[in-house]
């Protein structure tokens, strides 16, 4: 990374400075994992019947959740970062100074990036130590948690720059909002037809490492990371050449 | 490279379209070293649009901007790096205290952290440089703004309407920064405003847009000598009287019942009593009536509004 990304990087940290931002990206994965304690709790014997694949289980139960909290939290994080510079009304004061526009973009997306894979991270320790309270041997589990904290994670990433992009030239919020749910709500079901491979938001519900996942993880992880890429060049070029209000 | 090192901002044909409205029309501007160059017009007539263009945020639909002799389209990152700007409605981050406002700039140009101690002291914001930004005055706010334009130490800064909206006190403070600029610091500014007396108090050249047009551009006392008086002067008689000094070579008007006479006619005040008195006339008045800047950017816009 060189010095300007840098430089950029740490401006948007003090930005951040007692706002909400990093709370989220660590209070998700942690409610995720509350829910799921009441949800083994209460149902254990029918989730874990005996010579079940017990941390496939638990995975398949984190992911539903996180398949919804990952679009939601790029949904959020980039309303969130680029709500920041609306607010302020600091685009035209930060575009006139002489660092390359996409640069800023590019610093922006890697904040919602590094937060929730943040989350993910935190999401993996989660399903290790929920998995563990309930007796289940973390040696045997954590080459799949991780798998399930890395994979839908880099499926998430072309929503990253599609929503980062759409927060950052749109002044209210209320339709990068709207994309960001409706996407994440009503995508994960075409998965399964024949443009499910071309609906970004159906990315994160389809990169689970399941023998039950219809979809090749793997596959999917690497479309999301190649998507992702490709999306966020082609947003922060957009970005650089738009008018600033 | 232009041969005139002097320009520190020039436009060429300098023009921006919103589909078929011209906001930006043909503008040619000048802005040389060490000025305070006061950029005027009513709201609305593009002075916001040409900052704008200036500062390579939006694009022009045709002309071009050179800022220190080098074209902004091809040498952005060079040329912006040497100048401070304030458009508009103050920037800046409510939750954020003054100095860790100026801290994002710093950190993103990789500046000196000493800077930020520097300008919060120039625009006398030391005292609440701790304080979140949102319980700032707008003045506050303001000089906030302009000590964000100074944290790279420019050769020029560029200010968009910076006493907007503030308070006689605040407008006071920052015509008094304008003013310690090109003595203090060497700094060439451009200021606009829709209020011909702040720029009239601290430009030493000024352009006036209208209707996206350029309609006047030099010094300031160029501006001033338009504001020469004319003498009225009433008598019984005015058509007499008119038919009489004109036989004397002056170029006297009948407007309103009273005569008037064009500029230089003040200095002969006593001589042209004297001629018509000789000739009979009762002279029942004669002033000296001063044109204020105001009357003359009235004409010069051909606009009734209030500025």
């Amino acid at each position: 990374m060189s010095a300007t990304t840098l430089s950029g990087l740490a401006s948007e940290r003090v930005k951040l400075t007692r706002t909400w931002l990093v709370w989220l990206a660590i209070l998700a994965p942690v409610g995720i994992y509350g829910m799921n304690w009441f949800n083994f709790d209460l149902r254990y014997e029918y989730l874990f019947p005996p010579g079940t694949d017990v941390w496939d289980v638990v995975i398949r139960n984190f992911h539903m959740l996180s398949s919804l909290a990952l679009p939601f939290g790029a949904t959020l994080l980039a309303a969130m970062i680029a709500g920041l510079e609306h607010q302020a009304d600091a685009w035209k004061q930060m575009l006139a100074l002489p660092v390359s526009r996409t640069r800023i973009f590019f610093s922006k997306w890697l904040w919602v990036a590094g937060l929730l894979l943040l989350s993910s991270v935190l999401l993996v320790a989660a399903m290790l130590v929920l998995g563990w309270q309930f007796g289940f041997a973390v040696e045997d589990g954590w080459r799949v948690a991780a798998r399930e904290g890395l994979l839908p994670f880099l499926a998430t990433l072309p929503l990253v720059s599609i929503q980062l992009w759409l927060s950052c030239t749109m002044r209210n919020q209320a339709t990068p909002f709207a994309v960001g749910l409706v996407g994440a709500l009503f995508a994960p079901p075409m998965a399964g037809s024949m443009i499910g491979k071309w609906i970004p938001y159906a990315y994160p519900s389809m990169a689970f490492p399941s023998p039950k996942n219809p979809f090749d993880p793997e596959w999917t992880a690497w479309l999301g990371l190649g998507v992702g890429l490709v999306t966020l060049i082609v947003c922060a070029l957009d970005f650089a050449r738009r008018d600033v209000r | 490279m232009n041969t005139n090192t002097n320009m520190m901002i020039e436009t060429k044909h300098l023009t921006r379209r919103y589909g078929t409205r011209v906001v930006v029309d043909d503008v040619n501007l000048q802005v040389k070293k060490g000025e305070i160059y006061g950029f005027l017009g009513p709201n609305g007539a593009g002075k916001t649009t040409t900052i704008r263009m200036l500062l390579g945020l939006i694009r022009p639909s045709a002309g071009e901007v050179l800022l220190f002799g080098r074209e902004l389209s091809r040498h952005r990152m060079e040329v912006l790096g040497k100048i401070g700007s304030l458009v508009e409605s103050p920037s800046y981050y409510g939750h954020l205290t003054g100095h860790e406002n100026l801290q994002t700039i710093q950190k993103l140009l990789g500046l000196k952290k000493n800077r930020i101690d520097e300008v919060l002291e120039t625009v006398r914001l030391t005292k609440d440089a701790h304080r979140p930004v949102k319980g700032y005055s707008l003045g506050m706010k303001q000089r906030l703004g302009i000590a964000a334009a100074l944290l790279r130490d420019p050769e020029m800064v560029i200010l968009d309407e910076p006493t907007n909206g503030l308070d006689p006190a605040g407008i006071h403070e920052v015509r008094q920064l304008i003013l310690d600029m090109p003595r203090q610091h060497g700094i060439t500014v451009l200021v606009s405003s829709h209020l011909l007396s702040e720029i009239d108090q601290v430009a030493t050249q000024v352009g006036i847009i209208n209707g996206g047009r350029l309609i006047f551009q030099d010094s300031i006392d160029v501006l001033r000598r338009e504001s020469r008086p004319r003498l009225r002067v009433v008598t019984e008689r005015p058509g007499a009287a008119q038919m009489l000094l004109r036989g004397q070579g002056h170029a006297a008007e009948i407007e309103a019942g009273a005569l008037w006479l064009e500029g230089g006619a003040a200095e002969n005040i006593g001589a042209i009593n004297r001629e018509l008195v000789l000739a009979g006339h009762t002279v029942t008045r004669i002033e000296e009536v001063k044109r204020s800047l105001e009357d003359i950017f009235l004409d010069l816009t051909g606009k009734d509004v209030s500025l």
